[in-house]
């Protein structure tokens, strides 16, 4: 039989139909997406609604979606992270757990699984995101109008919040291929992340010297990121960047020597 | 041709334990292959070097030419894990179709292939399940059914019929004979009747250590027959077997089985003598067997 291997892109991709496939054909996918839903409703309803009231009572003479997106991007900008730190610890763990990585590794490359799966939750991120963003946009345009530069906000932001993302993901990436389950993988990033800031504010207290390490860790730019507007905010997109190749770089190296 | 197998020098050590050391055998391509060895002696390991889910401390493996991992060998070397389990959240026939697109099948020729391994398994009726709703027996035929994608040329099954009712352990040998003509399949087992039904080269693996590389046709089976005979008193059998002019010795380590040793040289056609003593005796007689038992082989 002649079957043409396929190429490390077509399996990347095959790996992350399968996540889809995962997130709405299965149990547990269909599960997380009705939370994440549900959270949103509640958040648009509560939040977005009544700010968005608000500045129609005010007669307010801002743009309105300046208020609202800013409104979105601060609750979007800890909401992912958080979310991320759960959903995306399961990259590789249970599968090596479960033995299933031996499965996968019999048909193809320990890179297109590490990357498969980094791409497959950034891609579901992403997905989220835009339905978030694309959300507030419809729910500002039915009570306030429509109002162009409410799109251009709204790109602006969820585009922001896609990058800040990046390295959090990358950060599951690498923790799910060090440990064999999603849950060592949660703790660990918490903890990680807790001492690592603690230990580098700590110390940049005392010696100002360091205190661009603080850059090293994921999401240490959040309170500069917030007080930037417009297109401003992609000044710091170097950050998530470089922050997501270096753990994706340190992640491979992992899965390569890992045994499963 | 490059060998199927080539391994030279292979040590493995956990935490400064050894569970390989200094293997090095070379296999070809064809009949199935024994791998055997009591609890602990290293088969797993092996398994685990020869599929690339662990490197070895040192030495080297080549299969079919190239390091395990290799991308050249994707699709062509296939497993049957110990304790792998199947993802709970698709249906077999989802995983294994996931499996065959991985290894370059289309998407509908991959639910073909899916349904193919999973037929000759006969597991056609459950295509649909989820793993968690399949018994032990059926899960353990879904993972051989995921070994067989793509008909590859290597296929390493770890105790592929451990838990499987008789009449399925029966259809996996079956299926084994029927396919190693494309495909040569390693069987790790401890069940060596199963063993040696199906294969003719036996690696015995021991404290880590390749003790013995038993190619059963180059044995001088001439010498030796086993006999398993039906209700016969064991000293009885013994003193007349004994009187046959081409005997040297005649042993039995279990009931109503010897091992019958004999001058084959000079008596080529002892088991025609022997089948004669029988007849005539009125012993009727379950097996024979030229040459010795896996068993005998290994652990006498």
């Amino acid at each position: 039989m002649s079957i043409q291997a396929p190429s490390f892109i077509q399996s990347v991709g095959i790996i992350i139909q399968q996540e889809f496939q995962r997130l709405f054909f299965s149990r547990q996918g269909g599960l997380y997406l009705f939370a994440f839903i549900f959270f949103w409703a509640l958040m648009l309803r509560y939040v977005i609604v009544n700010v968005s009231n608000f500045l129609a009572q005010q007669g307010a003479q801002t743009d309105w979606s300046d208020t609202v997106f800013s409104t979105y991007f601060n609750i979007s900008l800890y909401l992912f992270p958080l979310l991320c730190i759960f959903i995306a610890a399961n990259q590789t763990g249970a599968d090596r757990e479960r033995g299933t990585l031996r499965l996968l590794l019999m048909r193809t490359s320990r890179d297109v699984i590490f990357f498969g799966r980094f791409l497959a939750q950034v891609c579901i991120q992403y997905c989220l995101i835009l339905f978030t963003a694309t959300s507030t946009l419809l729910l500002g345009f039915y009570y306030q109008g429509f109002n162009l530069s409410a799109v251009s906000n709204a790109f602006i932001m969820a585009s922001n919040i896609a990058l800040v993302l990046l390295p959090f993901i990358a950060l599951m990436a690498l923790l799910s291929a060090s440990f064999k389950s999603s849950k060592q993988a949660t703790i660990s990033a918490a903890l990680i992340w807790s001492m690592a800031s603690g230990i580098i504010t700590g110390i940049s207290h005392y010696f100002p010297a360091v205190e661009p390490l603080k850059m090293l860790i994921p999401g240490m730019q959040f309170s500069s990121l917030s007080l930037l507007e417009g297109v401003e905010m992609f000044s710091m997109a170097y950050i998530p960047l470089l922050q997501t190749a270096a753990l994706l770089i340190a992640g491979r190296f992992i899965m390569h020597r890992s045994s499963v | 041709m490059s060998p199927l197998i080539e391994c030279q020098n292979l040590d493995k050590t956990y935490a400064g334990k050894t569970a390989l050391k200094n293997v090095s055998f070379t296999c070809q391509a064809g009949e199935p292959i024994a791998l055997v060895g009591p609890n602990g002696a290293g088969k797993t390991t092996l398994f685990s070097i020869l599929c690339d889910y662990i490197r070895p401390t040192s030495g080297s493996v080549k299969i079919l030419g190239f390091e395990p991992g290799d991308k050249a060998l994707l699709g062509q070397v296939s497993a049957l894990p110990q304790d792998a389990q199947f993802d709970p959240g698709f249906s077999i026939h989802s995983q294994l179709s996931f499996y065959a697109k991985l290894q370059g099948f289309k998407s509908a020729p991959a639910k073909q292939e899916a349904e193919r391994v999973l037929a000759l398994m006969g597991l056609e009726d459950n295509l649909h399940s989820l793993p968690n709703m399949l018994s032990h027996g059926m899960r353990k035929r879904a993972a051989i059914a995921q070994a067989l994608i793509g008909q590859p040329k290597l296929v390493l099954l770890d105790e592929p019929t451990a838990g499987l009712d008789p009449a399925n352990a029966k259809k996996i040998r079956q299926l084994i004979s029927s396919i190693s003509a494309e495909t040569t399949f390693i069987i790790s087992s401890h069940n060596l009747q199963e063993l040696e039904r199906l294969c003719n080269t036996v690696l015995y693996l021991e404290k880590g250590e390749l003790q013995q590389q038993n190619h059963s046709l180059e044995d001088s089976r001439e010498s030796f027959l086993t006999v398993h005979v039906q209700d016969v008193p064991q000293q009885v059998f013994i003193d007349e077997i004994k009187q046959l002019s081409a005997v040297k010795e005649i042993q039995s380590d279990q009931k109503n089985e010897f091992l019958i040793t004999y001058d084959g040289q000079n008596t080529p056609d002892f088991d025609q003598h022997l089948l004669k003593t029988l007849a005539d005796k009125n012993w009727p007689y379950r097996r024979l067997i030229k040459g010795k038992t896996l068993e005998e082989k290994l652990f006498s």
